[in-house]
């Protein structure tokens, strides 16, 4: 039965200000949506949540009802929405992404059947402060009876080693896209001793296959695990898990490929069987405005969101791995939503996308478009390149100007958390113009 | 020319776009003609701090965490570090690493973390935390004299020292003085990130040429085109003052 009643909301759960979580929603009326739900589901993390929960959405409603705060409409508007919610519904499962930081207020209202962990990254630090802080709050959210689907790639795993809870481990093998070194570098210390952890081989970040040369300890035993990555002729991942079946995945990232493991192993788990969920990832489209693909005057436009280190220097990747003539904008806002702190640009890796030879020009916009144009020029980026679009100018312009550049045939526009949905609302009527 | 960049614990303390810092410092001395070798001074340097063989520090500022992983071993470069800061050697000491340059911290449970007791400074984690962008009038003669940056700490800083600006803008040491950072000899400290150089070149211009001066007597050093960092630093002067 599929059921569209759906929670539309954004981060219905909660919202941050000024480093406190703040419920949106009455306590009551949270409690009561976890009342109505057969089992739930919490997704947190720093990178990935949204994705991860649209991910199980779309495999769990295949037979099941499903309420959530994360839909595919969470790009029209603000992130912070107003819930529609039918008090009497029932539903067979309840799938929340729950803020880091709001985990230990949800996790009094709702007590979880699962929570998925996708990993944890620094991120606005004016917001959340250090990871150790935000690992802590999740740490300390966690009921015995709740079982954790945790990515076995990511060292801060092992913080919740002294966790008597069920654990399933997912992991990805190495493939062509891994690396051997990483220029971002959060949590690379051990967790259990302090050392520097040492790498075979590193997907992103701080993501990969570690042990400490110290104490020994290493990544944990994978019950999912992504194996036999390649691209096929379409440009799209395909994949395997545990070796068995293929699988296409229409998001452009290969760390979407964690993304889809995670909800695997919660649909596996829960034994959804392997047909279903090959038929339902492979119907999933490009998420709005993340790595969503347009086009607009015969060109490749594409849009993605990034607020961090890790999460830029991976759609900056996924750019460098685009063959074509390209030109790129990042519109870097400062908004409380965005984070008013603006520092982790110099702690994206800029270095690939900048040597490709295959970039006209790189537009600055938004709130901090100045500090944007600063960065690549101390990579020695040409300045003839750099258009900066000052803060002053509207990013109505500033995108028609990238969309006119002719020459090259691939555009890609990055931008904060408050940028995307302006920029996508742009493109969108853009075609609607066409 | 050469110039000797040590950039410490920066795997451990790079928390604020620290890195961006070291990037400032070498791109405006390679764009000069200065050669930069910039080294890592890490936990697993096994040699200790070279004063004699460093023009320039530069250290990040790191969460509670990460300062707890690299104390031990600051701890231990204490006398190299003063030989350093006594004879006029350039450092660059941001948040964390500006409080552990004092003589005492007291964190919020009261317990007092140990510190390099290079100067007279006590830091104290008491209240709010202290976010958000920051301008200040800088004290040492710089032009433009405003300085730009963004504020994240919970540690209240109180010394007797001269000041790196007054804070028109923010909360700066403390948030009661209206005084931020501290100016010793060459050495500047403050919680000032942002990172502080890119968007105020007149203070990283400072610090290579007093890293200059010290090694090779050279009183002034060429002008760059700094367009672009002007224009960032004003946006911020005009969006947070006015």
């Amino acid at each position: 039965m599929k059921n569209n009643m759906r929670v539309l909301a954004g981060n219905l759960i909660c919202k941050l200000k000024e480093n406190k979580a703040e419920l949106v929603l009455d306590e009551n009326i949270i409690k009561t949506i976890g009342e109505n739900c057969g089992k739930t589901a919490f997704v947190t993390g720093t990178n990935g949540t949204t994705t991860t929960t649209n991910i199980l959405n779309h495999i769990l409603e295949h037979d099941n009802s499903v309420i959530s705060n994360v839909t595919e409409s969470n790009m029209d508007k603000s992130e912070h929405k107003t819930v529609v919610y039918d008090g009497c519904a029932k539903y067979d499962w309840g799938i929340f992404k729950v803020d880091m930081a709001a985990m230990p207020l949800v996790s009094k209202l709702i007590n979880p059947d699962y929570i998925i962990v996708t990993n944890f990254f620094r991120s606005q630090l004016d917001k959340y402060g250090a990871e150790e802080y935000t690992i802590n709050s999740v740490h300390e959210s966690i009921k015995p009876e709740t079982t954790l689907i945790l990515n076995g790639d990511d060292p801060s795993t092992l913080y919740f080693d002294d966790l008597n809870n069920e654990k399933i481990y997912y992991s990805k093998n190495h493939s062509d896209f891994s690396q051997r070194n990483t220029h971002v570098e959060d949590l690379i210390f051990c967790p259990k001793c302090g050392a520097r952890l040492e790498y075979e081989y590193i997907h992103y970040g701080n993501i990969g296959k570690y042990h400490c040369p110290n104490c020994g300890v290493k990544n944990p035993i994978s019950d999912y695990t992504v194996t036999d990555v390649g691209i096929n002729e379409e440009g799209k991942f395909e994949f395997e898990v545990n070796k068995k079946g293929q699988i296409v995945l229409n998001l452009l990232g290969s760390y979407n490929l964690y993304n889809t493991i995670a909800a695997i192993s919660l649909a596996r788990k829960e034994d959804i069987d392997c047909e279903t969920i090959k038929n339902q990832i492979e119907g999933i489209e490009s998420e709005k405005g993340r790595m969503e693909e347009f086009e607009i005057n015969g060109n490749k436009v594409v849009l993605s969101i990034s607020k961090n280190p890790v999460s830029l220097t991976e759609v900056l990747k996924a750019a460098t791995l685009d063959p074509s003539e390209k030109s790129l904008m990042i519109i870097l806002n400062d908004s409380e939503i965005d984070g008013e702190d603006i520092s982790w640009i110099w702690d994206a890796d800029f270095s690939d996308i900048l040597k490709t030879g295959n970039i006209d020009n790189f537009y600055c916009g938004g709130s901090r478009a100045e500090d944007m144009a600063i960065r690549l020029k101390y990579e020695d980026f040409d300045l003839d390149k750099i258009k900066l679009c000052p803060s002053k100018c509207s990013m109505e312009n500033s995108i028609e100007d990238l969309l006119n550049e002719e020459g090259n045939n691939s555009k890609y526009i990055i931008g904060t958390q408050s940028a995307v949905p302006q920029a996508r609302k742009i493109l969108v009527d853009k075609i609607g113009d066409e | 020319m050469e110039l000797n960049v040590v950039n410490m614990y920066s795997h451990i303390l790079n928390m604020y776009g620290d890195r961006g810092n070291v990037q400032i410092i070498k791109q405006r001395c390679l764009w000069r003609g200065i050669d930069v070798n910039i080294q890592n001074f890490t936990k697993r340097t096994s040699t200790n701090f070279n004063p004699e063989e460093t023009d320039i520090v530069l250290i990040g500022g790191g969460s509670d965490h990460g300062q707890s992983l690299v104390s031990d071993h600051f701890l231990k470069q204490r006398e190299f570090l003063q030989e350093y800061v006594e004879n006029r050697g350039v450092v660059l000491a941001i948040c964390g690493s500006y409080q552990l340059f004092g003589s005492r911290y007291i964190d919020a449970e009261g317990n007092s973390i140990p510190c390099l007791e290079i100067f007279d400074v006590e830091t104290r984690s008491v209240g709010k935390p202290l976010i958000g962008n920051i301008v200040l009038k800088n004290h040492i003669g710089l032009n433009p004299t405003t300085l730009v940056g963004f504020e994240n700490h919970g540690g209240h800083t109180y010394h007797d020292y001269q000041t790196l600006g007054k804070v028109l803008a923010g909360n700066g040491n403390n948030g009661e003085d209206c005084e931020e950072g501290l100016v010793y000899k060459n050495f500047i400290g403050t919680y000032l990130h942002g990172p502080v150089l890119p968007k105020n070149p007149q203070l990283a211009d400072r610090l290579i040429l007093n890293a200059l001066k010290q090694k090779y007597g050279v009183e002034s050093i060429a002008k760059l085109n700094d367009k672009i960092e002007q224009m960032a630093h004003n946006s911020m002067v005009n969006r947070i003052i006015k």
